[in-house]
């Protein structure tokens, strides 16, 4: 994981912090024809008619709207033993939700990356691709996306990067 | 998709009721001792209007309908003029009404995408055939 940039740094310890940080979530997966994108902040209006709020970044290589959506969301630690993981917390308001969460049988992918608002193509932290692992249905709905499964031990084989493998960089 | 527009007959609402709040957009954090901290979360935060209104029977007829039938109890977001900024007349720095070539005064609009507020709205003070509504809009930003 890089360095965060020297603005993103001088607002973290600030007392007074201005610069809203924005998480970004890629969501992909083989049904979808274009991956969900999701983000943490209202910053921008991404659309007039019907109303809807997020941020334009340059993350994925072309520029494409990230939506806000109101969850609660858990980024990656940095803990030296836990592999990256990632949860979105949302309140269950349809209950045709738990079914469309039912309806595909292989594993999306997630990315996650945080940016200031004010800068949202620089890249402060990404982590990923996740493997969306599990989601929680009860009143409310917990999506967790977690590193890959090292088990399953496919080829080729994973990378030793810090995020898969966080033991090795103790 | 577009909004519906909150029924022009319906008439302004009264000085007394009116109250505007801007929703939070920071995270502030206290401590025992010290300043607090604060971080902003977001840049496009939302107004919270509560006003009421003085209406007439059938007046009252057309509010409902508007919010049970076209707004769908509440769930539909609408369009409504910002009564204190539209229909204003624009000044210039002497603070003297701006006039365009034929001496009409030059007027600001403002429209507002809101959204109906927590509670649905409550009718009181029964006079006659008159009703008071007070309700809430949430002001969209943007």
């Amino acid at each position: 994981m890089s360095r965060p940039s020297a603005n993103y740094r001088r607002d973290q310890d600030a007392p007074q912090s201005r610069d809203p940080k924005v998480a970004l979530f890629e969501f992909a997966h083989a049904d979808l024809p274009e991956p969900i994108r999701l983000c943490s902040s209202a910053i921008e209006v991404i659309s007039r008619d019907p109303r809807t709020y997020g941020i334009r970044s340059a993350w994925r290589g072309e520029v494409a709207a990230y939506q806000h959506v109101a969850c609660g969301v858990t980024l990656p630690g940095d803990q030296p033993d836990a592999p990256a993981s990632v949860s979105l917390t949302f309140d269950l308001f349809d209950a045709t939700l738990p079914s469309l969460l039912r309806s595909f049988s292989s594993r999306a992918s997630c990315r996650v990356a945080l940016v200031l608002a004010s800068a949202p193509d620089i890249i402060e932290a990404q982590w990923g691709p996740l493997d969306v692992v599990s989601a929680q249905i009860g009143n409310r709905l917990a999506i967790s996306a977690n590193r890959k499964r090292i088990e399953e031990e496919g080829a080729p084989f994973l990378r030793f990067t810090r995020t898969m493998f966080p033991g090795l960089y103790r | 998709m577009s909004y519906p527009t909150f029924p022009v007959e319906l008439p302004k609402p009264q000085r007394s009721g009116y109250q505007g709040q801007l929703a939070n957009a920071r995270r502030l954090t206290t401590f025992d001792s010290g300043p607090p901290k604060s971080s902003l979360r977001h840049a496009m935060v939302a107004r919270t209007i509560a006003m009421t209104l003085d209406m007439e029977a059938w007046q009252v007829q057309l509010f409902s309908r508007f919010y049970e039938d076209t707004c769908r109890f509440g769930s539909v977001m609408f369009w409504m003029r910002d009564v204190l900024i539209d229909g204003a007349p624009l000044l210039t720095s002497e603070g003297v009404p701006r006039l365009n070539s034929a001496g009409v005064p030059l007027l600001a609009s403002k429209l507002m995408l809101c959204a109906w507020g927590e509670q649905p709205p409550a009718f009181s003070s029964l006079k006659l055939r008159r009703e008071r509504a007070s309700f809430q809009v949430v002001e969209m930003p943007g």
